[in-house]
């Protein structure tokens, strides 16, 4: 045994399996911190929104239900200024806790962005026809799901469409319920305006053509991806004329 | 050296570290590090009638170490031999580089362990200590394999059989038979079988020899 060989073959290993998949590993630990952001900054929201509304219900109607504007209005809003059934306050301290809190939502949401940012830009070098196809981070939500591009490459589409449904898959093997037609694909905008069983045949249509772009991605590296797009959208006129 | 005070294992050290928040006592000019059952096959399997027979100058081949829990009590005992740790994951191994630095005998790998009998680097070495902890269908193929490629004669051969990741549609009881089976049919001798139960859910600890 060659001890230095050894040793040196362990760094290099190391270090080229880091500039080979740098891009696909940020992108998968950005997605994992966005999960966790948003989901903190909406419980933030709720307790804001439960709180806020007993000085000034009307207010969450009049920013038109939008979340972020909903909170800047409170930072700018001066006490004395307000058209409200309410006539008492909640006094000065609340309002002081309820400003912090609104001013870390607006922290988490900026800090999201910036992390949307990151998985755009590595998503675009990483798998550029699979990220066309999906938007990027659908396409990073994918991957995170299935531990890697080269494992999503060597899947069936018949797999690929169920990403997603694992449970709902397994309750139909299990206890014969209602076998899933989709998993994540349900959240692209091309699978909207159809009924349910338009879904699942555009679905199973669509998981193929993921699945072309994912081994072109992985292996030849060509762009095929604005073909496929038409394809996609053809068949869904065709599926929308059947019932 | 292991040691066992009121009941509970120790292994000694020259060096000061602390690998993964384990309790350290000092002792004279040594170490005593904990090697808690709980938290190791190994260790779990010694508190159920395994006897491990590392001296400081055998070599031994850790396949699966992960972020190097066990491993770390093993470059213990075995203070002057080779240890060959393997593992596939990335994010583990950076886990065990702190170790490294330590225990200058251990040498990582970083590959899948079903390619490590083709490693040309490591195709005449015979080993005193052959342990298996993945968690993987082919886990038995690759360790007859392994075995028959890498052990000393007179060493001691182990694997951890997690019945759960070679068949879950199969009781464990059923999954260790079928696999015994396959280790006697390629002429193997199984010492011991100890079912790692309170310890470890749905495990068994084969001593394995020529």
């Amino acid at each position: 045994m060659n001890k230095d060989n050894l040793q040196k073959q362990f760094v290099k290993d190391l270090n080229s399996y880091l500039s080979k998949n740098k891009e696909i590993i940020n992108a998968v630990k950005a997605l994992e911190v966005v999960n966790y952001l948003t989901t903190q900054s909406n419980s933030i929201f709720d307790y804001v929104y439960k709180w806020h509304s007993l000085e000034y219900p009307e207010l969450y109607a009049s920013c038109s239900k939008d979340n972020s504007k909903y909170i800047k209005t409170i930072l700018e809003l001066e006490s004395s200024k307000k058209d409200s059934i309410m006539s008492g306050s909640i006094g000065n301290d609340a309002i002081e806790a309820i400003k912090s809190l609104c001013n870390l939502f607006l922290d988490f949401e900026k800090n999201s962005n910036k992390l949307k940012k990151i998985i755009e830009k590595s998503a675009k070098v990483a798998y550029p026809n699979l990220s066309t196809l999906l938007g990027p981070i659908l396409a990073t939500k994918f991957i995170s799901q299935v531990g890697s591009l080269e494992r999503l490459s060597k899947m069936p589409s018949s797999s690929l469409q169920l990403i997603g449904a694992e449970s709902a898959l397994f309750k139909h093997l299990k206890f014969g319920k209602k076998c899933p037609k989709y998993g994540f694909l349900y959240l692209h905008p091309i699978m909207q305006g159809l009924n349910n069983k338009q879904k699942g045949k555009l679905s199973r249509y669509f998981a193929g053509r993921i699945e072309l772009a994912v081994r072109a991605d992985m292996y030849t590296k060509n762009k095929i991806s604005e073909g496929l797009l038409k394809d996609i959208e053809k068949k869904k006129l065709e599926i929308k004329k059947t019932q | 050296m292991i040691q066992t005070i009121k009941n509970r294992t120790y292994t000694e050290t020259k060096d000061n570290y602390n690998h993964y928040g384990e309790k350290v006592i000092k002792e004279g000019g040594l170490y005593l590090r904990e090697w808690s059952p709980n938290n190791s096959k190994i260790a779990a399997a010694m508190r159920k009638g395994f006897s491990l027979k590392l001296k400081d100058n055998s070599t031994v081949l850790y396949v699966g170490c992960s972020t190097g829990t066990t491993l770390s009590h093993i470059a213990d005992i075995a203070t002057k031999g080779d240890i060959i740790a393997n593992d596939v994951s990335m994010e583990s191994m950076i886990g065990l580089l702190n170790l490294l630095k330590i225990k200058k005998n251990v040498i990582p790998i970083l590959s899948d362990f079903r390619i490590l009998p083709e490693n040309k680097e490591l195709n005449k070495d015979k080993f005193d200590f052959v342990f298996q902890d993945v968690s993987q269908k082919d886990q038995t193929d690759v360790f007859i394999e392994l075995v028959k490629k890498f052990l000393n004669k007179g060493g001691q051969a182990a694997i951890s059989l997690k019945t759960r990741s070679i068949d879950s549609s199969k009781s464990p009881k059923q999954v260790l038979v079928k696999e015994s089976e396959k280790i006697r049919k390629a002429g193997l001798k199984i010492l011991k079988t100890i079912d790692l139960e309170p310890f470890e859910k749905e495990h068994y600890f084969l001593e394995v020899s020529f």
